[in-house]
């Protein structure tokens, strides 16, 4: 079983409507498997106790030739189970393998099948079973085989769609340049990842399928030689004044079947699918503080932002990952701090906490960051003042953000001049509309945006111009600090560096104040005063931009930039890392590399390396801080 | 130099160059996209030719292309001397068994509901290379060439279960573990993070010494290709702007566009003081409405009045370097200064 699988099962049967309905269906298909050595009435034995109400003889009562009614449902539900089985097995069968053939090939065989699809959609299910049925007499058989004609479009259309994603997937094309022939592609790597939604159909589609038998049962069209639900319905309906049990004992039990089945397809849907679940649930109300009594006034020495020991607590299901695990900082005015690491280390979740941006399910546990002196956020907990949290006031006005996909970040419905205005006006409600037009001008003219595109739509816009008018927006209102989450990565090269180019102009001109979240060393090393590597939710290492790349003292940092290969310098063979086990890092009892240092001692395994100050603002939290940066500053054994 | 093992000759291809009768009555014609125009590459065997270029550039085209994934629209694809172009059926599941891919996205590369080893048999059952018997031995080597250990716990593992770069060593390892002549990879670590960049790039290099493959290396990353190549392709909407040598190229280029390239990556060992930035007139180009002249010119900083009409000649620079480029001679003596 794969562990997606394993957790679709395992997630169906957590949930409250599944365990529910699993057990009902258990107990139907049990009494329906075991209906011949129950020791029973015989379903078809009649007797002279007609009518009897339900007793300890008949737990159901009879009904009007005296027979038992429970040993009726019980053998019923065969039949209601073989054509739910039958019909649902068929329909699925025919339906995914003509929609996985529609998807894959396209062109005209899609166009072909589709209108066929569309065809048989239109055949009304009992209207073509009453034809079966009049033409060839009631059977089981064709009664299920008129169910899986009508039906299997539903499959088919639900299979095509998922084959028209699933036929670009990576997997897909490198079977098809391994060699694998396209019938070979579509059983082995198509059809069964495009099930598993089928499969959750295929339940609804068996209440359906049910539904219809015994409907067709309660007109009289049913086999008549078969215990049927439909058909008890159809006899009870006839003696419901005398004898009303003859007809509630099936229809509850068809009601149940029907009822568990679908309940059934709703949480495997849910738990095979976790974009229903709600990220993190409803956002929590967080308790605000006070501002701490006498904060002193800023002066022009008072750092921009300051952190201190900041903790970010993501909750996932039953688990706490702490992504940000006790960070400290300090930014001076107008200066500009990189902060790198690789994906998962934390870097992202710190530039939204900064911001009080974080998603539903992250928790500030502590920490506290003032902005300009201010305290913003107090012991994890936000700082309002007069009703108004204090980073509302700052958010947009005075810290702005650039996020990585200007795509998303942009309202595509709206001219990108559209929603500077409306920025400016939600902020500076006295602004004239002339002021306004020439405040976006003023904002376009620098960045490097021609006015012509002004009244563009976002997808109007090639990337570069986009990123480029997501800075803009982040302008507009003239904050003094940036926050910039990986703001060229999705990029080319060259409009990469120009935005770069762009970003370092800006702060020179506005004074701008930058942290810069990356993962390219390089990007960083060019635009920041300061760097702070970040691994496992802490900064291990800051260090002015030169220092930290002449004279790395952590061997993570070292590892990282003997990593990356450079167009300038001799040719060397690069280091490599393993990759970051998160569960090892977390739960170390010393220090959190310690797994994958290629230096680590007992020493490092045991105890929790202090933050060592190297002086000019270095710190390295490592054991062995001093005797890298001692190492690293004779290049000659730095090499060897 | 030994014959080529892998040439991909005067390529061009071109999408929506019939936009179908309808559409052209409706007027809602798709303009033609020339996604390859005259692309000439040659592999040597057990070299590596790393192809760079952006986004839209054609390099993807030209992998596409080279594994016959994609017909051209005109142009040969020769693989040992001989033309493979039009290669159906059998023949052409041989030349796949001799041709393989590497994908750039390794947390999709694997079929989710198979275990490691079952996608690592699959070739070797599609080309019945291996009996039946023999396949686990023969997964569990290649899992060690790969240096994934302990081999069987990751044979039995579920691609779920692993990391993004162990998930393109398994990627590699499928396509190695038929021993196939050629390997194209199309951008194979630029999903990665960059501490794990390099080992997923030394254990290729290490794969080629061993096994004397060839590669075709597509990247969008200079230095990457630095790394990578013995020679280098610049390729720049649709067309090959330069190509040679990998350490010639980057330590002499001819074309302004290389230069601009290796201006623009972020170098970590670059000095205190930020360089200075040259202004780039235009934003990229797009395949489909193609300048007149030289394809560069709009965005180039030394465009002349020739650039803008003539289609610049390839200019051999000696060394087996040759540059697209009306000043070929001029930049590569003096970089972007611009000539008078």
């Amino acid at each position: 079983m794969t562990p997606g699988l394993a957790k679709t099962v395992r997630g169906t049967l957590r949930s409250l409507p599944g365990a529910l309905s699993l057990t009902v269906l258990a107990v139907i298909v049990a009494a329906a498997l075991l209906a011949p050595v129950l020791g029973l009435p015989d379903p078809a034995e009649m007797a002279f106790d007609l009518y009897q109400s339900p007793n300890a003889d008949h737990w159901l009562g009879t009904d009007n030739f005296g027979r038992d009614i429970f040993a009726r449902v019980v053998w019923g539900a065969r039949v209601a189970l073989v054509v739910a089985i039958g019909a649902a097995l068929l329909s699925i069968l025919i339906g995914s393998v003509l929609g996985a053939v529609a998807g894959y090939f396209g062109g005209w065989i899609d166009g072909l099948l589709s209108r066929v699809f569309d065809i048989f959609l239109l055949i009304p299910t009992f209207f073509l079973i009453l034809l079966i049925v009049a033409l060839f007499g009631a059977s089981l058989p064709l009664t299920i085989v008129a169910i899986a004609l009508t039906t299997w479009p539903r499959s088919a259309r639900l299979m095509r769609s998922q084959v028209l994603t699933l036929k670009s997937r990576v997997y897909v094309q490198a079977a098809l340049a391994a060699g694998a022939s396209h019938w070979w592609v579509i059983v082995r790597h198509v059809i069964p990842n495009g099930i598993a939604p089928i499969i959750t159909d295929g339940t609804i589609l068996m209440g359906m399928a049910i539904l219809t038998e015994a409907g067709l049962s309660f007109l009289g069209l049913g086999d008549q030689n078969l215990v049927s639900w439909g058909g008890m319905i159809f006899e009870g309906q006839r003696h419901l004044r005398l004898a009303p049990w003859m007809s509630i004992a099936p229809g509850v039990a068809l009601l149940l079947l029907v009822a568990s089945l679908n309940l059934l397809g709703d949480s495997i849907n849910f738990a095979m699918n976790p974009q229903l679940r709600t990220r993190g649930g409803a956002p929590k109300a967080r308790t605000r503080v006070a501002p701490p009594a006498n904060e002193p006034e800023p002066t022009a020495e008072t750092p921009i932002l300051e952190v201190e020991d900041l903790r970010l607590v993501y909750t996932a299901g039953d688990r706490k990952i702490a992504a940000v695990d006790g960070v400290s900082f300090s930014l001076p005015r107008g200066g500009a701090l990189g902060i790198v690491g690789e994906s998962g280390c934390g870097k992202s979740s710190l530039g939204s906490a900064l911001l009080q941006t974080m998603p539903n399910n992250a928790e500030l546990t502590s920490g506290t960051i003032r902005y300009d002196g201010k305290a913003i956020v107090l012991n994890g907990k936000p700082v309002a003042e007069k009703g108004r949290s204090r980073i509302d006031a700052l958010r947009w006005t005075r810290m702005a953000t650039i996020f990585q996909s200007a795509m998303n970040a942009l309202n595509p419905v709206t001219t990108v001049r559209r929603q500077m205005m409306d920025a400016l006006r939600l902020h500076k409600p006295g602004i004239g509309k002339e002021e306004a037009a020439a405040r976006i001008g003023e904002v376009f003219d620098m960045i490097g945006i021609p006015r012509s595109r002004m009244n563009a739509y976002p997808h109007q816009l090639s990337g570069g111009m986009r990123q480029r008018a997501m800075i803009a927006l982040s302008l507009i209102l003239e904050p003094e600090l940036v926050i910039a989450d990986e703001p060229t990565t999705a990029l080319d090269m060259l409009i990469q560096d120009q935005i770069l180019g762009e970003i370092a102009d800006l702060r020179e001109r506005l004074n701008l104040s930058l942290i810069l979240v990356s993962h390219d060393m390089g990007a960083v090393a060019e635009s920041c005063e300061t760097v702070a590597v970040m691994y496992a939710g802490r900064i291990v290492e800051i260090a002015p931009t030169r220092r930290i790349f002449d004279r790395p003292a952590h061997p993570y940092t070292r590892t990282l930039i003997g990593a990356l290969p450079s167009l300038t310098g001799p040719l060397e063979d690069l280091a490599s890392l393993p990759a970051t086990d998160t569960e090892a890092a977390a739960s170390a009892t010393g220090c959190r590399f310690a797994h994958a240092c290629p230096a680590a001692t007992d020493l490092c395994r045991a105890q929790v390396p202090p933050a060592v100050d190297l002086g000019d603002g270095h710190v390295s939290e490592c054991h062995y801080a001093e005797d890298f940066a001692a190492e690293a500053a004779d290049p000659q054994e730095a090499r060897a | 130099m030994t014959d080529p093992i892998l040439t991909l000759d005067t390529l061009r291809m071109v999408y929506n160059a019939d936009p179908g009768i309808l559409a052209r009555l409706t007027g809602r014609a798709d303009p033609p996209v020339i996604a390859a125009d005259d692309v000439t590459l040659h592999l040597h065997p057990g070299k590596t030719l790393a192809v760079v270029g952006e986004s839209g550039s054609g390099k993807t085209t030209a992998g596409r292309i080279a594994t016959l994934q994609e017909r051209p629209t005109s142009g040969r694809v020769l693989f040992e001397g001989k033309d493979v172009t039009d290669l159906t059926g059998t023949a052409l599941k041989a030349f796949r068994a001799k041709v393989q891919m590497i994908f750039q996205n390794p947390y999709d590369a694997l079929n989710p509901r198979l275990t490691i080893g079952q996608s690592l048999a699959e070739p070797l059952t599609l080309h019945g290379l291996v009996p039946k018997s023999e396949l686990r031995t023969a997964v569990l080597e290649m899992l060690e060439a790969v240096e994934l250990r302990p081999a069987a716990q990751f044979a039995d593992a579920f691609p779920s279960e692993l990391s993004g770069g162990q998930l393109q060593r398994i990627a590699i390892a499928r396509a190695l573990i038929i021993k196939p002549r050629v390997v194209i990879a199309d951008e194979p670590v630029s999903m990665l993070d960059v501490s794990i960049r390099s080992g997923v790039m030394n254990l290729m290099r290490g794969l080629q010494r061993n096994t004397g493959v060839t590669y075709l290396y597509i990247t969008h990353d200079l230095s990457v290709a630095r790394y990578m190549a013995d020679r280098i392709a610049v390729m720049y909407l649709g067309a090959v702007l330069e190509e040679g040598p990998a350490e010639a190229l980057i330590s002499g280029a001819g074309h302004p566009y290389t230069r601009l390239l290796i201006q623009a990556a972020p170098d970590h060992r670059a000095s205190e003081v930020k360089r200075q930035r040259i202004r780039l007139p235009g934003d990229a180009a797009s395949q489909s409405g193609l300048p007149t002249g030289c394809r560069f010119h709009p965005r180039c900083p030394l465009a002349q009045d020739v650039c803008r009409t003539k289609v610049p000649p390839r200019v051999d620079l000696g060394t087996g370097q040759t540059a697209a480029c009306h000043f070929a001679e001029e930049v590569r003596q003096d970089g972007l200064a611009i000539p008078a």
